[in-house]
């Protein structure tokens, strides 16, 4: 039936010195991490009574607001069925569950008692009233709808491997029977996701007025939502035109220029509601203050939405992969960087003794996830059928 | 110990309370923001006009929590009052010392305000909670279970008054540390007058019903207007606290912070809940969701969109390896 070409692992070479430095990362974080699992989190972070959260949480959040670049993207493709775009999602779909993956990992990491991570489950923790559980409750739903969406792909790999031919008639009736249920799958992980997104916002509602009032709104977890959504197209852009350099592909603009026109929309939506929320609540008067906060307000603002914006209005810019991966680099710059200011630089405890700033072991197990997830996404493109290759684009 | 005049007056004060205590053997959980139970729960209502700074309640609570109790020499030691101490993993309370402007003989100058946890009547930290480890005791104090506990640390975030300690330096069984009024497991004082109160020479601490202290302290304020700024500190604060205080001097002055009236939960799950109303909302977006799949399905094949959901239809054969890009 289909119109669009079959997918197919790319078969690239997997070891490049790119890849050789992301393992080394890897191996760093693992140190790091062995370190923080040993020695505990006095002896590997920075944090202390006055700042419980550090650049693990911003990790957590940054990964899962990236990471909604596989929920818009199956909304688009499944959803509302604009197939010209149906090559991105298999690549969207993985990098989000890798997002998402590497989430856990880091939050494993921050909690002190990371073996109750299961203890939302549990129906005498049930608490209903924490923004907190809502979310640690659906980020495990949305993992496992991720990893069913994903069971295609396995199968496929396994379809198409005669040599097993037992493993093959098992994964072609699974195949089957995923294949008839995927719809209810791609609706719950499109629902789920709007839900999770925006209660993280509602997160940092409760932490009153800890929060600096440039950022604490009572519509945060609106926002949330919204730039969540905002994030998804500029990320699936960048991950599609930059995926494609790495692996020796030359980016295909006739898919993602198309995709870059409602960039500029959607990132203007999500300005306008920040814009809005600043002018009603009159908390604009803090942009007059030479804070951090204010800094980091403003750069947020105009580096990361205004000039993505200006830049995606242009068709030039939405013609060039570089330009293109530059504009939409700004937009995720921007909303990791706000996410970074809502769980980090804008949360003033009244009691402060000392401002935090990340450890190393901090920084070398963020970083070291964030290189896994990398490596694992190439793994995937190269080793899985998950990028379909029209002849004409086979080499760059 | 034996049993003093005060401290008998003290017991008898709370025996209606005390009652209350014993009744409820088993930790019931009170839903967030049930203020019902507020009128009878107990409480304590500190007098910081009467507070001398001995610092005999920092050692009691060291004693009934199994912590490094100070010694007697150690106390008497006011070096501590150099800086503002903060209560922690190991210390439940902290006295400290603060310059207050106005006449000594009513309050003002040298004042001593001991910091613990206020056990708020709609506590953020219990709202935070995502496991339950933390729970409003509808008799008042709020309590910690370590078992539940994942330790993310968003109580920490989420209490306004800056309360909650983490003992980082644990590797495997870090816990959430802070003053249970007493109510923990293997406190000697359990279900009983807080140590601290127990140990106060001054009479500085009264523990009792929360209804019954608030009108004590307002009786006290109109009694000695000269004595008493007219504000009671916690009647309000963040939706209301179990443990109040009066005092001579602005609690700004005090080290106090200037806490909204409105319980921070309030307002999250307000959101929340009109989020997940009877969970009609998301299977309401679910099912637009589903609606939308439906009307925008392609126009080809029956099976089109459940086969174009799962990536490419089985039946089709495979691509050859070769047809994979090598470079």
């Amino acid at each position: 039936m289909s119109h669009h070409s079959p997918t197919a692992p790319l078969g690239t070479r997997m070891l490049t010195p790119g890849v050789y430095a992301l393992l080394a990362l890897v191996a760093v974080g693992l140190l790091c991490g062995a370190y923080r699992f040993l020695f505990g989190l006095e002896a590997s972070t920075n944090l202390d009574q006055q700042y419980p959260w550090g650049i693990w949480i911003v990790a957590d959040v940054s990964f899962i607001a990236l990471a909604a670049g596989g929920f818009t993207t199956a909304a688009v493709v499944h959803i509302f069925h604009r197939s010209h775009y149906h090559l991105l999602a298999r690549p969207a779909l993985t990098l989000a569950l890798l997002g998402y993956t590497s989430a856990c990992l880091v939050l494993a990491a921050d909690l002190g008692r990371y073996y109750n991570i299961w203890h939302p489950v549990l129906p005498m923790c049930w608490q209903g009233n924490s923004a907190l559980y809502e979310v640690g409750m659906c980020v495990m739903c949305y993992l496992i709808v991720l990893y069913i969406e994903f069971l295609p792909i396995v199968c496929e790999h396994f379809i198409r491997d005669d040599r097993r031919p037992r493993l093959q008639a098992f994964f072609t009736r699974l195949y089957g029977l995923v294949g008839r249920t995927m719809f209810l799958f791609i609706i719950l992980g499109v629902g789920i996701s709007c839900l999770h997104q925006s209660s993280l916002g509602n997160v940092m509602v409760l932490a009153s007025y800890k929060l600096h009032p440039l950022w604490q709104t009572p519509i945060l977890s609106l926002l949330f939502l919204v730039s969540a959504v905002a994030a998804g197209f500029p990320v699936v852009i960048f991950m599609a035109i930059c995926g494609a350099w790495s692996l020796g592909l030359k980016p295909r603009m006739h898919v993602v220029a198309p995709l870059a026109r409602h960039v500029p929309l959607v990132l203007s939506i999500y300005l306008a509601f920040k814009v809005g929320d600043l002018l009603v609540r009159r908390s604009y008067v803090h942009l007059a203050e030479a804070t951090p906060q204010t800094v980091s307000f403003l750069v947020e603002i105009l580096v990361g939405l205004a000039v993505p914006i200006a830049l995606t209005l242009s068709s030039r810019v939405r013609q060039s992969p570089k330009w293109l991966s530059l504009a939409t680099a700004l937009a995720m710059f921007g909303i990791v960087l706000n996410r970074a200011n809502v769980y980090w630089i804008g949360y003033q405890p009244p009691y402060t003794q000392k401002i935090y700033l990340p450890s190393l072991t901090e920084w070398g197990i963020t970083i070291g996830v964030l290189a896994g997830l990398l490596v694992c996404w190439r793994a995937a493109l190269v080793f899985l059928p998950v990028v379909s290759l029209p002849h004409r684009f086979k080499t760059a | 110990m034996d049993v003093s005049r005060r401290d008998f007056l003290k017991q008898a004060g709370v025996l209606g309370a005390g009652t209350v205590a014993s009744v409820g053997g088993a930790t019931q959980a009170l839903a967030s923001g049930d203020a019902s139970a507020a009128a009878d729960s107990v409480g304590v209502l500190v007098d910081l006009t009467k507070c001398n700074g001995c610092r005999r309640c920092e050692a009691a609570c060291a004693q009934a929590n199994g912590f490094p109790v100070p010694a007697d020499a150690e106390l008497k030691d006011t070096a501590v009052f150099a800086e503002h101490r903060r209560p922690g993993p190991q210390s439940y309370t902290t006295v400290n010392s603060f310059r207050s402007a106005g006449d000594p003989a009513n309050g003002g100058g040298t004042v001593f305000v001991k910091t613990n946890c206020l056990h708020c009547v709609d506590p953020a930290c219990v709202s935070a909670c995502l496991v339950r480890a933390l729970q409003k005791d509808p008799r008042g104090p709020v309590t910690y279970d370590p078992w539940k506990c994942m330790g993310c640390r968003y109580c920490m975030v989420a209490c306004p008054f800056q309360i909650p300690a983490y003992e980082y330096d644990k590797a495997l069984t870090p816990q959430v540390r802070k003053c249970t009024l007493c109510m923990n497991e293997g406190n000697p004082h359990r279900g009983g007058v807080p140590a601290c109160v127990q140990a106060c020479p001054m009479e500085c601490l009264t523990y009792g019903r929360r209804s019954d202290l608030l009108a004590q302290a307002h009786e006290k304020i109109k009694a000695h207007p000269e004595k008493y700024i007219d504000h009671v500190y916690g009647e309000h604060e963040a939706g209301g606290t179990s443990w109040m205080y009066v005092a001579g001097a602005p609690f700004e002055e005090l080290g106090f912070l200037n806490i909204s009236a409105e319980a921070p939960p309030r307002l999250t799950e307000a959101i929340q809940h009109a989020v997940f109303k009877h969970f009609v909302p998301p299977v309401a977006w679910c099912a637009i969701l589903g609606m939308a799949m439906w009307l925008n399905r392609p126009a080809a094949g029956p099976h089109a969109p459940l086969a174009e959901a799962a990536g490419e239809p089985a039946p089709d054969p495979a691509p050859s390896p070769a047809e994979g890009a090598r470079p």
